[in-house]
């Protein structure tokens, strides 16, 4: 008789929890061993009950879900993180990537994907769309995005990943120099670099691109 | 009458000397010199201050107190204006000649001098220091007017060169101006020939005197008067567009400007009285500007405000919609999978089966819809791929069954065998469903939409930039409606963002130009045939691919294919990657840690094992384990995975082993594996 798949659920909507632990309950070979709403959370519990797949949201107040997966790679390498999310976004699964996660599902995909996705992963297949199964690279780190498909986003350094966030939230320079504890000029300087790296050269151009790059919430 | 007495100065130390030359100038008549004896040059020198009256000097050079050629020196110092006749002794004339030089008149040889000859000698000695005199003072004169008129030429001179300065200065100023009204004239010249003006002037019973400017077309003067020269007095015409009522108020002595519009065009006019050198209106002048671009650049500005307004308002929308649609999804998800945990429960046969399946079809469109929603607003990236064309409208379809209303009736004709071309599915389904609606509004009171796909002809696929080697090397997509049909005048425009013909609440003009921009991004092509009241075709011509040799059909598992994928050792989450590609090329696929756990899967599916894929430090580890593996043929292929560094080499291996270098792409791996197990 096959394994059972032990499981946790991870998901800040009570309706997607709920939904996912009465369906996954109905497969004879999964058993959902906890579900909690927080990435925080679903550190504590993977370390408690080392289960085979954890199931998590990405967008979730909080902790940030890749931070709990690279934690829960390290302290359970046994236990695998499948992603599960609205949509997909180059720089989701670059960390995604970076955090060893086995892949990701997309909530717009029928609950049969989710189950198939869990069977995979639990088996040690990755599960990643075909289009992005085709962009990934192997190299001697690991698994990584395709040079030519990364996005320009991975191109920026941290502070300016931060001024872009600013940025695209609406702020002044002014105020971003505040917030960032930085000189006016200095975020002048990376605005002109973030600007120059993206070939975009409005706010409104750049808004869209952070929030499509999943760097602010619409 | 007798002559006037000479007055002599006789300087003699010698007494008898003297006496001798007093009786000798007596015996040339009584009272002709009157003589005044001093003995020594220092009594001659008191004397003379004395008696100014002296005349002439007789002095002897030997005196007590002087002597020789100085004595003449000092008493020529004392007194130069008067004539000095030395007297010398008779072996001294040699001295004589040297006094004259020195300033003396003449001299006399003591003892030969009689009375006759000294008188003469005195008489002519006065007489030439008297010319002598006489000749400076008017040299003296010469040279002072002299200077005067040098000074009085130099003057003149500086007078002179000011009024050339002045004069050059004023020709300089004279020919600066001349240049200045030259330009200035060329200037207005120019103005008047380059830009839609014209400049008028009447007389003040309002007929034209003259026009200037390549205007007068604009306000319809009459031919004569179009020139850049005056028009002749006194023909000049009755001007149509100079506003009576403007120019008799200028007449009054009004400036005044208005618009006027004449032959679809537009003009700002001004007018002013003009008046003669006495300041009395003599008439009008007047200046028309053509402003018809201004004015359609102005109502341009107006509409792009508008459209920015829109553009503003949809992203607005688009920011919404992606905020509203993460918690739809959420929505979406859940009723999705409780429809499919209720459908598990249930026999296929159950009634409800039909409903649950209705529910969930009704999820997944609105989960379609929210995905086209989120990418209208560019809130998800397009992922573009080969994709089976054919599959794409039939999905896109499939949502607008739902979308058109029963009067619409739909016909759908799509080829056999399926084309593939590079796309997002979504856009497909953006292009069909912009293209359906668009066709569905243009048949309010329903009608017929077809939606055909086929291989292109040559000639259109000409018109695209297809890709070598790919046969057929276009796909033709037509929607066609039997609709309202669009106008001549319409139709150039209706790939243009923000044409609408719809009313303000119904379009925003925005779907066929998006339309356009993503057949343009396909690289392909889209025309318009339409004619008001005979409805309207789209022709869309897109390149297509070649299917990658690792693509199953799209939205569907891949096919399955016989045999079995090994990999083993590594790192547990690249193989997990890798043991995926694998089997969504329809392979079965094991993996395992090491080679003892392969070895143990292996005996249990020895026959159907047909590739077995390894890092190269696996292999270096255990040689013993992979010929066991491969079988005593030693047929078993094998894709050994190693560093660009590692030493590893083909020609090194066992025949049948393969080497792939990292860092490869996953499509370059499945590709390989295609080939080594196709082959």
């Amino acid at each position: 008789m096959a394994r059972t798949v032990s499981i946790l659920i991870v998901d800040d909507h009570e309706s997607i929890r709920q939904l996912l632990k009465d369906r996954l309950r109905a497969e004879p070979d999964m058993t959902v061993v906890s579900h909690v709403d927080n990435a925080e959370a679903a550190v504590v519990e993977a370390i408690e009950h080392k289960p085979d797949v954890i199931l998590m949201d990405i967008d979730m107040p909080g902790l940030s879900a890749f931070d709990a997966a690279a934690r829960i790679t390290a302290r359970c390498p046994n236990s695998r993180v499948l992603f599960l999310t609205a949509f997909v976004k180059d720089r989701y699964i670059e960390s995604a990537l970076a955090a060893q996660a086995w892949g990701y599902v997309t909530k717009t995909e029928p609950p049969e994907a989710v189950i198939k996705a869990i069977r995979d992963v639990s088996r040690g297949f990755a599960y990643f769309s075909r289009e992005v199964q085709s962009r990934l690279v192997v190299d001697s780190k690991g698994v990584r995005l395709a040079e030519k498909g990364r996005t320009l986003a991975s191109t920026l350094t941290p502070r300016e990943r931060e001024v872009l966030c600013y940025l695209a939230q609406g702020r002044s320079k002014k105020s971003i120099a505040e917030i960032m504890c930085i000189s006016v000029k200095t975020v002048d300087f990376h605005c002109s670099h973030l600007m120059e790296k993206l070939d975009i050269h409005d706010r409104v151009e750049l808004a869209r691109f952070a929030i499509r790059e999943g760097f602010v919430d619409a | 009458m007798p002559d006037k007495p000479i007055h002599v100065l006789l300087v003699e130390d010698s007494v008898g000397d003297a006496r001798l030359l007093r009786e000798a100038l007596a015996e040339t008549g009584a009272g002709r010199f009157r003589v005044v004896h001093v003995p020594s040059l220092r009594e001659a020198l008191g004397a003379l201050s004395s008696a100014p009256s002296c005349e002439v000097i007789l002095l002897d050079l030997s005196l007590p107190d002087s002597a020789g050629l100085e004595t003449v020196e000092r008493m020529h110092a004392a007194a130069s204006s008067l004539p000095i006749i030395v007297l010398t002794g008779l072996d001294d004339e040699q001295l004589g000649l040297e006094a004259i030089r020195r300033g003396a008149q003449d001299y006399l040889l003591k003892g030969q001098a009689d009375g006759r000859l000294v008188a003469r000698a005195i008489r002519h000695a006065v007489e030439r220091k008297g010319l002598e005199l006489e000749r400076e003072r008017l040299l003296d004169a010469l040279g002072r007017a002299r200077d005067e008129l040098e000074l009085r030429v130099r003057e003149r001179t500086a007078d002179l060169h000011r009024t050339v300065t002045r004069l050059e200065a004023e020709v300089r100023a004279r020919a600066l101006a001349e240049e200045g009204a030259r330009v200035s004239e060329m200037r207005l010249r120019l103005l008047l020939e380059q830009v839609p003006a014209i400049i008028w002037t009447t007389d003040a019973e309002l007929r034209v005197t003259s026009s200037y400017g390549v205007g007068p077309a604009a306000v319809a003067l009459p031919p004569r008067a179009r020139s850049a020269k005056p028009a002749p007095a006194g023909r000049a015409p009755e001007p149509q567009a100079l506003a009576p009522a403007a120019h008799r108020r200028a007449l009054a002595g009004e400036s005044l400007s208005y618009e006027v519009h004449l032959s679809d065009r537009t003009y700002h006019c001004h007018v002013e009285p003009l008046r003669s050198a006495d300041g009395a209106i003599a008439g009008c002048i007047g200046v028309a500007l053509d402003i018809t671009e201004h004015k359609r650049l102005e109502e341009q500005h107006a509409r792009v405000r508008e459209q920015l307004h829109q553009a503003h308002k949809l992203d607005m929308i688009g920011r919404l919609a992606a905020g509203l649609s993460h918690d739809f999804g959420n929505v979406l998800a859940t009723v999705a999978g409780y429809t499919s945990l209720a459908r598990r429960h249930l026999p296929d046969d159950h009634p409800a089966c039909r409903s649950l399946d209705a529910i969930d079809e009704a999820a997944q469109q609105a989960r379609g819809m929210t995905h086209a929603l989120l990418s209208f607003g560019g809130r998800v990236r397009m992922a573009k791929r080969p994709l089976n064309l054919r599959a794409a409208v039939e999905e896109s379809v499939r949502l607008l069954h739902h979308a058109l209303p029963a009067s619409v009736e739909l016909a759908v004709s799509l080829p056999e065998p399926p084309l593939w071309i590079e796309a997002d599915p979504v856009q497909v389904q953006q292009v069909l469903l912009n293209l359906a609606l668009n066709a569905r509004d243009a048949m309010p009171g329903g009608g017929r939409l077809e939606i055909s796909l086929a291989p292109a002809s040559e000639a259109q696929a000409r018109a695209v930039k297809s890709r070598p080697g790919v046969s057929p090397a276009a796909a033709c997509l037509a929607v066609r409606d039997t609709g309202e049909g669009m106008s001549a005048e319409i139709l150039p425009h209706v790939f243009e963002p923000f044409f609408t013909t719809k009313k303000r609440d119904r379009g925003t003009g925005l779907g066929l130009s998006i339309v356009h921009g993503i057949v343009t991004d396909l690289g392909g092509r889209i025309r318009v045939a339409s004619a008001a009241g005979e409805g309207t075709t789209f022709t869309l011509v897109l390149p297509c691919v070649a299917p990658s040799p690792a693509a199953g059909p799209e939205g569907s598992s891949a096919a399955k294919r016989e045999g079995l994928i090994a990999l083993v050792g590594g790192d547990r989450h690249v193989r997990g990657v890798m043991a995926a590609a694998l089997s969504s090329l329809g392979y079965d696929v094991v993996h395992a840690d090491d080679p003892e756990a392969l070895l143990a899967e292996h005996e249990m599916c020895r026959d159907r094992l047909r590739l077995v894929v390894l890092p190269a430090e696996v292999l270096k580890n255990g040689g013993e384990w992979f010929g066991r593996l491969r079988g005593a043929e030693g047929l078993l292929p094998a894709v050994v995975i190693a560093d660009e560094a590692d030493p590893v080499a083909e020609g090194t291996l066992p025949r049948g082993v393969r080497v792939l270098r990292r860092p490869f792409q996953m499509t370059e791996f499945r590709d390989l594996v295609c080939r080594v197990l196709e082959r």
